[in-house]
């Protein structure tokens, strides 16, 4: 901003009369009061933090190592059951592996007879029931309203330096997600069976960040620190980019299938090799401290699934030999009959793939200044416009391609809601922390659709470079 | 005015209340000045001077001595502050004035009394018109930074300074200003 220099004015050299003494011991006493208030607020802020990071603790510890009841099955106490008795022949039944990604198959069979089991309706297991929480968990769209406001840091840390703008701020951030996942098949007139509510976790981590910050983007207001900075940067509209590379986490499981007795069970770990993603918003200011924002984003996933089912199937064996004994003849006789099994089986496949999407966005975002620290309150909608899947999995011991088996779903949508706290520390150095919800929907394939209710928790601490 | 030490502002970022008096001590009459032109006619610059100085400790450790004098900065913040407490609605008060045509700039400021005596009646000015005519004729800004920085429209702050000047003609014109200056 341009304006005359007038330094020289006589003006500026003027001195008011003034009762120093007088003046500086009102000061001091303000001094000490606003010191007294920096040291309760710093017990207050480490009592939240430490109760926040035991928080974060908790429930991290309870992701990775306690699954829910009905996961918990302990396969070796499961065994086949006996029921009716018929007197037939014997029969061998074959064993047959109906799953498509399956690596290695194990049976647990505790069985006094010794036998093999065919396994019926084995296609009934219905293999987007088992994509869906993999799938919703790679295709959450990024709305943190941070990817719309990254400067927010450069204001917090706000030096009359920072009117040079940083152009590039590191970040480190850990977010945790909780998501309940619904699924159901449109088509299907049984509907209620067909519901599953299971529970759904995912711990994700996303160390490193670089962003674009434009330097027309807008400053928060930071009281007294200068005037042409605080008024200067109040743009209409800009345009923004930001990158993000990283290594991701993320495990799941799923509490009970009910759109199928065979399964009971799923447990799905992915292991993410690297995520990168590039966006671009194009943001508008409608006026006090209102803002509006477009964005459009490409994010490319490279993960490893790790899948364990376990499946309960109930077999009937026809002509099973139920008993053997001997008349006082010395005749030997063979009671045979049919049986109803039960049996337990634990499988496990890899799956190696990579996914993209694109996504569209809109947020409508509000900035509150609370004293130093900022509050953002956003709504935000989207819809991914465009989804990829490819990579390799396992049939039979061979490894196969598959690709765009997400291609079909390009009918996702999104929309929610977020706050953003932000603090000032020393330095170049800030914290923030917020809390996102987001209503997912993604339709699986022709027949099925998958709703997600995710709520996000997120600390993270950004690093300015200049 | 010669910038601090930099033992000082590193004693001042410490908490060391002898520094803080020391700085207190240099700028505090000078700062007082720009208090008065920017305060809000119901507050005291006093208070505005008080509440400055507490940011300028706060924000210290961001002042960086190559971009400028310290006074600078330090004036800066006393803007702002009273900027802060002014209410944006006095702005577009309407105070009914004889309009007066002449230009302001024919009374040259040449000693501190003359100095006095318009910082006097700069302070007399309503909310609005001495924010604005200080902005101006003191600080340099332009009309569009000023509507900015007041969230005024642009067409406002000319209108404003053009009252505020013709409303100073008429006060150092007339036989009673001399009257209204000495009122307090």
């Amino acid at each position: 901003m341009e304006s005359k220099n007038k330094n020289n004015h006589p003006i500026h050299t003027f001195k008011s009369d003034l009762d120093i003494e007088l003046e500086w011991s009102k000061l001091e006493q303000k001094l000490e009061v606003r010191d007294k208030k920096k040291r309760r607020m710093f017990i207050w802020y480490s009592f939240g933090a430490v109760i926040g990071i035991a928080f974060f603790g908790l429930m991290i510890f309870s992701i990775l190592h306690k699954i829910p009841n009905e996961t918990n099955v302990d396969t070796s106490k499961i065994a086949i059951k006996h029921t009716n008795n018929m007197v037939t022949y014997d029969q061998q039944i074959e064993n047959k592996n109906p799953f498509h990604e399956l690596r290695n198959s194990t049976i647990i069979d505790q069985n006094p007879v010794n036998s093999t089991f065919k396994i019926f309706n084995a296609q009934a297991h219905n293999e987007n029931t088992h994509q869906a929480p993999s799938g919703q968990t790679l295709m959450y769209p990024k709305t943190d309203l941070k990817n719309h406001f990254p400067e927010i840091n450069a204001d917090l840390v706000n030096t009359i330096e920072s009117q040079s703008t940083p152009l590039f701020s590191d970040e480190l951030k850990a977010t945790f997600l909780t998501d309940d996942i619904q699924a159901y098949n449109i088509n299907n007139e049984k509907q209620s069976e067909n519901v599953h509510i299971p529970f759904h976790s995912s711990l994700e981590f996303l160390p490193t960040t670089l962003e674009l910050i434009p330097l027309n983007s807008p400053k928060i207001e930071f009281d007294g620190i200068d005037v042409k900075n605080q008024y200067d940067h109040t743009p209409t509209h800009w345009l923004q980019m930001s990158a993000s590379l990283g290594i991701y986490s993320t495990s799941s499981h799923l509490v009970e299938d009910m759109t199928d007795d065979n399964v009971k069970t799923l447990q799905n770990k992915i292991e993410g090799l690297d995520t990168w993603r590039i966006s671009g918003n194009y943001n508008l200011h409608l006026g006090h401290r209102f803002y509006l924002g477009f964005g459009l984003d490409y994010t490319r996933l490279t993960q490893i699934q790790n899948y364990t089912f376990i499946t309960t199937d109930n077999t009937e064996i026809i002509d099973q030999v139920i008993e053997i004994y001997n008349t006082n003849q010395g005749i030997s006789s063979k009671v045979t009959g049919v049986k109803n099994q039960v049996s337990t089986y634990q499988r496990e496949s890899v799956r190696y793939q990579s996914l993209s999407t694109t996504g569209i966005s809109i947020a409508l975002s509000k900035i509150f200044k609370i004293n130093n620290h900022n509050l953002i309150l956003g709504a935000n909608a989207g819809k991914t416009v465009f989804t990829q899947a490819f990579g390799q999995y396992l049939y039979d011991g061979v490894s196969r391609d598959f690709g765009d088996v997400f291609a079909h779903s390009n009918n996702n949508h999104f929309f929610g809601f977020s706050t953003l706290y932000a603090i000032p520390l020393s330095g170049k150095w800030a914290m923030h922390s917020g809390y996102q919800y987001l209503y997912y929907s993604q339709k699986g394939d022709a027949s099925s659709r998958y709703i997600s209710h995710t709520h996000s928790l997120s600390l993270g601490i950004h690093y300015l470079i200049h | 005015m010669e910038n601090p030490s930099s033992t000082v502002i590193s004693k001042c970022l410490k908490g060391d209340r002898k520094a803080q008096k020391m700085l207190f001590q240099t700028y505090a009459s000078a700062l007082l000045t720009v208090a008065r032109q920017y305060t809000p006619v119901n507050e005291d610059p006093l208070d505005t001077l008080q509440d400055s100085f507490i940011k300028i400790f706060d924000k210290l450790h961001t002042f960086d001595e190559g971009k400028g004098l310290f006074i600078s900065w330090c004036r800066r913040i006393v803007i702002n502050t009273a900027l802060k407490k002014l209410s944006k609605q006095t702005i577009f008060e309407v105070i009914p004035i004889n309009e007066v045509t002449e230009s302001f700039d024919e009374y040259a400021i040449t000693d501190m009394e003359d100095i006095e005596h318009i910082l006097k009646l700069i302070e007399k000015l309503p909310d609005g018109y001495k924010q604005v005519f200080c902005l101006y004729e003191i600080e340099g800004y332009n009309h569009k930074e000023i509507a900015e920085m007041l969230e005024i429209k642009e067409a406002t702050s000319r209108s404003q300074l053009s009252k505020s000047k013709n409303l100073l003609k008429l006060w150092l014109k007339s036989v009673d200003s001399y009257l209204l200056y000495n009122i307090q």
